[in-house]
């Protein structure tokens, strides 16, 4: 294939161009949040560790701040409700300490599809460094989460201390409990040639993720046709944190390569019907979206992952959207799903 | 531990060289493979692969830039790895993805049938990034070297994913009218 060997001839330009380009080395630095909402978590984080495992009783005031990072951070979107907070998070306030590192988990966020842990990695020395793991992983209720995406940011200079937002996402519900995390291996500036470092070590944490379920079964069943293929919708489920929408595609045959969409990208018939366009309208009108109906920088969506496997000849498919800010279900007029319109009454 | 020290090792056969290169480098070569492969198991497979076939290769090797050769190794390792696969299930990572966009820079002429060496297409793809700015030749390479998530190049480099996606398909087009004036054709 011709893109195939282009992709070939890429890998072989020369070694300067490869390591200037290496990750983690752009000059801009990684976004990070406005000052005043960085002195008002940390003011929160330290009241976190202050309170500790007890926090879980379910103490919040003050403790908004703590939920920010689970949410798109540069202060365009509006701060999350509390009241809905205090039904889907809590503060955790649980740490392990190994080779000198401190892991604490500090807030968990969390619906029936998706889990946001905040954690906070302390050492002397520590700031402003990229932080990985060899290893962090979820189990207990997390175990065989599908996807999952996540972010380190320093707070606050200087404390020796920088956070790691971390959510897991799962196409199936994610049960009510406990949650356990491993890490193994701290490693800083990864990617960074001569100054990554790695810290031997494991941190496991258990801690519990219990929610309140809000999320709404909105009325499934509806027959589409996208691109020719039939298309039945399973599942529609909306949460003040995200959408989820399950379908089965019968493509009758047709070749799922073959490119269909050209503009913003290119996508394939299947990358098409994975991803069926989904607009939720907010009764003042703002719309929130997957990046297929919306550019990702008006979608309001922090993450949209789709994927399919293929059963008898039809492909049962997810698309699972993730907001940049909670999306309280009251303020909603209507969820679109290829045209098709779903009221929220 | 600095490229040359790890070189001297391998030259000395001192099995400490391996856990040098995998302390050094394993995270950004677990991190290519994986975007390629879309599997942790077969990407740790591949790093592995490619220690083995470093420790072959130094001596007589010395590579200048170590880093960069043994990335290279595992994202050549990776990609053949991928071929085998392919056949088995549909790729999860972001190759198809970037396999897809760079489709579009290759010309459909035909007219005059030549077979160009990759050696050639490497020259070209080299000239024709070193004549753009440092940020938009790193973004390039970055999505069509290292296969990053257009999500993870917005980040680093404080811009959007929709204006990373229309800077990258400038480029594309740029590129494909390089290519094309320089009368090379797949």
């Amino acid at each position: 294939m011709k893109n195939e060997k282009l992709l070939r001839a890429m890998g072989n330009i020369g070694d300067e161009l490869i390591t200037n380009a290496m990750p983690g080395r752009a000059e801009q630095k990684p976004r990070r949040l406005r000052r005043g909402l960085a002195v008002a978590l940390a003011a929160a984080l330290a009241l976190t560790l202050t309170i500790g495992v007890g926090a879980a009783s379910g103490a919040f005031g003050g403790l908004k701040d703590v939920f920010a990072p689970a949410f798109r951070n540069d202060g365009t979107v509006p701060p999350p409700d509390m009241e809905i907070i205090e039904k889907l998070g809590r503060p955790v306030g649980v740490s392990a300490v190994d080779q000198g590192v401190t892991v604490t988990v500090e807030s968990v966020l969390r619906d029936r599809y998706t889990c946001t842990v905040v954690t906070s990695i302390k050492m002397d020395g520590l700031d402003g460094n990229e932080i990985d793991f060899d290893r962090m992983e979820m189990g207990g209720i997390l175990a065989g989460y599908v996807a999952g995406s996540g972010y380190t940011t320093d707070v606050v200079p200087d404390d020796d201390t920088v956070q790691v937002i971390r959510t897991w996402e799962n196409n199936e519900p994610i049960p009510q409990g406990m949650a356990t995390m491993t890490i193994d291996k701290v490693v800083l500036n990864r990617y960074r040639f001569l100054r990554e470092r790695a810290i031997e070590g494991k941190w496991e944490l258990e801690f519990d993720a219990s929610y309140e379920d809000l999320s709404l079964d909105l009325p499934a069943g509806q027959s589409l046709t996208v691109e020719g293929a039939d298309v039945t919708l399973n599942e529609i489920t909306v949460s003040p944190l995200s959408c989820m929408i399950k379908h089965t595609v019968d493509p009758k045959g047709a070749d799922l390569k073959r490119v269909v969409v050209t503009e913003p990208y290119e996508r394939t018939l299947q990358d098409r019907l994975e991803g069926l366009e989904c607009v939720i309208t907010k009764k003042d009108g703002t719309r929130f979206s997957n990046p297929s109906a919306l550019l990702q920088e008006d979608s309001h969506a922090q993450s949209s992952h789709c994927d399919s496997r293929e059963r008898g000849g039809k492909l049962e498919c997810y698309n699972l959207i993730r907001f940049d800010q909670m999306l309280p279900l009251d303020e909603i007029q209507s969820i679109t799903i290829e045209g098709v319109e779903i009221p929220l009454s | 531990m600095e490229d040359r020290e790890i070189v001297e090792l391998y030259w000395k056969r001192s099995e400490q060289a391996i856990s040098a290169a995998a302390e050094t480098y394993g995270g950004c070569c677990r991190a290519v493979a994986y975007r390629i492969l879309g599997d942790r198991r077969d990407a740790e497979e591949c790093v592995n692969d490619a220690y083995f076939s470093a420790w072959n290769a130094i001596p007589p090797a010395r590579p200048d830039n170590f880093g960069a050769f043994l990335v290279k190794i595992t994202r050549n390792a990776a990609l053949n790895r991928r071929q085998q696969n392919r056949a088995k299930k549909r790729g999860g990572g972001q190759t198809e993805l970037a396999l897809t966009e760079l489709e579009e820079c290759v010309p459909t002429v035909t007219s005059v049938e030549q077979g160009v060496e990759d050696g050639l297409l490497t020259a070209a793809l080299e000239n024709f990034l070193y004549a753009q700015s440092q940020p938009k030749r790193n973004i390039f390479i970055r999505r069509y070297w290292y296969l990053s998530p257009l999500r993870d190049i917005a980040r680093e480099y404080g811009m959007s994913q929709s204006k990373v996606k229309s800077l990258l398909f400038r480029m594309r087009k740029e590129l494909k009218a390089y290519l094309e004036k320089e009368e090379i054709l797949l």
